[in-house]
């Protein structure tokens, strides 16, 4: 078995063992009905208080080959609306960058945590879309009413 | 009614495939080696992890921020960052500087720069730390296929490489094959021909000294037959493989019969066994206490145990206290022998793979020997014999006659030493003595030379000089300054070297 994929049966382990509440993360099913564990489902609850509360947001996380040497990738789905996504889904975050602050210590539970953190306070000098990154500076009432609209599309089922 | 398909004909040979599970181990190879990364943890702690694996440390590794890695972990890590680095390098100016083994990179916790040909960037972590890891608890790899083992992490390679009995190992039996539908010869009708199965089966359905002739000495192997081969049960007529037998017999072949121990029923199918002693149990059916130990009496009710167990009945009876106590001194000393057998087999590995060199001799394991050798011949002891006996006549030479001599030396030297001294002493009061006289010399010197010009002088004036009282001779003294200063001059090279000779004495 690679490297990858014990760290990842490893990664599954300590999920189900302990993770943050309200988030959930599961390796997808292959067609065969055995799993996949290169591809993961997970949701990302909005934090209490802000506008993102009340919604839970998938992201499908994607290991590469070289994980843990190399970050996963993690994508909201297409369109979706904040500053550092990028309008394919793609989070642009420092953690998740190789050439940034990505190392091979950081956890699932981590990286979920810092998309969470990342919903509710974008960072303005990273802009990957062109439409929230203008209302987030600029029109602050047009970005929240998206937010919220945003986070109707969303909404958490339990 | 068959375990096997009802299609599979007697005399051929089943396809059952070994289960496969991912991380089970199969010893195809003779130097196929377990991989330890699969395993199973029983009990781990946090801080005997990688960050990069999360499992605990497989051969560690240091860094001098004092992280612990894998080794593989590590250099995988820095692999892909030595990858990156060089890329971006290389896209800028066209070196192509490669080093192979030289990874260049940062820890993966703090980014501490690394370079992993340096010893004391990343080096092998302290003994402790990899012993502690290797004492970990471990399931057997083979556990999906039915292993109960559990042991230490270091315990698990002799485990499944020699004991397990559900590690997968070729089969290597014959198989007997008609060739009938290959090449027809004229003549003969149909050809027996040999074949080796190389189908993978555990370990436990081959007969024991079969898995010790793999691969050496092809005779042996003709005894044994295909394990896979198919045959009739001789009870039931269903078809099984040798595979198959143990299952089948203990719980699905309806007529292998055994008999009840309780009723004497010996109608009762292996299979229903269990549920039948059950059942003959509640019916009010007692064994005799000491039926472990061969004790065939049953009864129906307590009264008759107790008379069984009274008066001398059951000899068997008195003997179990005994017994069990015999049991339980076995187990301990069976369990004591394992442990020591793993701990030669510890000792033994890590000897194998350096960890403890040479026992704590100084020299190399080869020196020992070679020395050793030497000692043991009878020539060279006789050699060394003499070489003790001039060694101790040196010696005692020493004590007697040479020491004596010695101390002598010494005395004689030190009284010198005095003497010396005392005549150094000497030396300086006589020097200071011989200042002296030459300065009351000079003096007389002085007053010669006076003398002598007084005498030379005219005598007019002479006279004058006695007219003029004591004034006359001073002022001659002052006119006659200077030849006289000529001969000063020369007094003091004479007194040079003079102090030149008193330098000397």
């Amino acid at each position: 078995m690679s490297l990858c994929k014990t760290r990842l049966q490893e990664e599954r382990k300590l999920w189900r063992k302990d993770h943050p509440f309200g988030f959930f993360a599961k390796p997808i099913k292959a067609e065969d009905g055995s799993l996949d564990l290169t591809t993961w489902t997970a949701g990302i609850p909005g934090k209490q208080n802000t506008l993102w509360e009340g919604a839970t947001y998938p992201i499908t996380i994607t290991f590469p080959e070289e994980y843990p040497s190399k970050p996963p990738k993690v994508k909201f789905p297409a369109e979706f609306y904040h500053p550092n996504v990028y309008p394919s889904g793609t989070i642009c975050l420092s953690i998740l960058n190789e050439e940034q602050d990505w190392r091979p210590a950081i956890t699932l539970k981590q990286i979920v945590l810092g998309i969470q953190e990342l919903l509710t306070s974008p960072n303005p000098d990273s802009p990957a879309q062109e439409p929230a990154w203008r209302a987030f500076l600029k029109e602050k009432d047009v970005y929240e009413k998206k937010i919220k609209e945003q986070a109707k599309r969303y909404i958490s089922t339990t | 009614m068959s375990d096997v398909d009802g299609g599979v004909p007697v005399g051929s040979y089943s396809k059952i495939e070994l289960k496969n599970f991912s991380i089970a181990f199969n010893l195809e190879d003779q130097d196929d080696i377990p991989n330890i990364r699969n395993v199973k943890y029983k009990s781990s702690s946090d801080h005997l992890c990688c960050a990069i694996c999360q499992q605990p440390f497989i051969q560690p590794l240091t860094t001098v921020c004092g992280h612990t890695f894998c080794k593989e972990c590590i250099y995988e890590f820095l692999k892909v960052q030595h990858q990156r680095s060089s890329r971006s390098r290389t896209n800028g100016s066209d070196d192509e500087e490669e080093d192979s083994g030289r990874l260049i990179g940062s820890c993966p916790l703090d980014r501490t720069p690394l370079d992993s040909s340096k010893i004391n960037e990343l080096f092998p972590t302290p003994l402790i730390i990899s012993n502690l890891v290797d004492e970990l608890e471990v399931y057997c790899l083979n556990y999906e296929r039915g292993c109960e083992w559990t042991g230490c992490r270091w315990e698990l390679d002799h485990h499944v490489l020699s004991d397990c009995g559900y590690t997968g190992v070729a089969c290597h039996g014959y198989r007997t094959v008609d060739s009938v539908d290959k090449e027809e010869n004229e003549g003969e009708e149909t050809k027996k021909q040999t074949d080796i199965c190389k189908m993978l089966v555990e370990r436990r359905f081959l007969e024991e000294p079969r898995s010790k002739t793999v691969g050496d000495g092809d005779r042996d192997q003709e005894e044994y037959e295909c394990i896979h081969k198919v045959y009739e049960c001789t009870l039931c007529q269903a078809r099984i493989t040798k595979i198959e037998e143990g299952k089948h017999l203990q719980s699905s072949c309806p007529y292998n019969y055994t008999k009840c121990k309780l009723c004497f029923n010996d109608m009762i199918p292996m299979m229903n066994l269990a549920k039948h002693e059950e059942n003959c149990g509640k019916a009010g059916h007692l064994k005799c206490p000491a039926h472990e130990i061969g004790c065939d009496w049953v009864g129906n009710s307590d009264t008759s145990l107790e008379i069984h167990l009274q008066n001398n009945n059951c000899q068997l009876s008195k003997l179990l206290p005994y017994m069990k106590n015999l049991n339980n001194k076995i187990d301990d000393l069976s369990k004591e022998n394992s442990l020591l057998h793993r701990q030669i087999n510890k000792i033994l590995n890590s000897i194998i793979s350096g960890k403890v060199t040479n026992l704590g001799y100084h020299e190399p394991m080869e020196e020992i020997n070679r020395f050793s050798s030497e000692l043991s011949s009878i020539e060279n002891q006789d050699k060394l014999l003499f070489l003790n006996c001039e060694l101790n006549r040196l010696k005692f030479e020493l004590d007697d006659k040479i020491l004596p001599f010695v101390n002598r030396e010494t005395t004689a030297r030190s009284d010198r030493e005095s003497i010396l001294n005392g005549l150094v002493n000497d030396n300086f009061m006589m020097k200071d003595d011989l200042n002296l006289q030459r300065a009351l010399v000079n003096s007389l010197r002085k007053q010669l030379q006076f003398m002598l010009f007084k005498r030379n002088s005219p005598p007019g004036l002479q006279s004058g000089g006695l007219g003029g009282g004591m004034g006359g001779p001073i002022r001659s003294s002052v006119s006659f300054a200077e030849p006289e200063s000529v001969e000063f001059f020369d007094i003091p090279s004479s007194s040079n070297s003079e102090e030149k000779l008193n330098l000397k004495l």
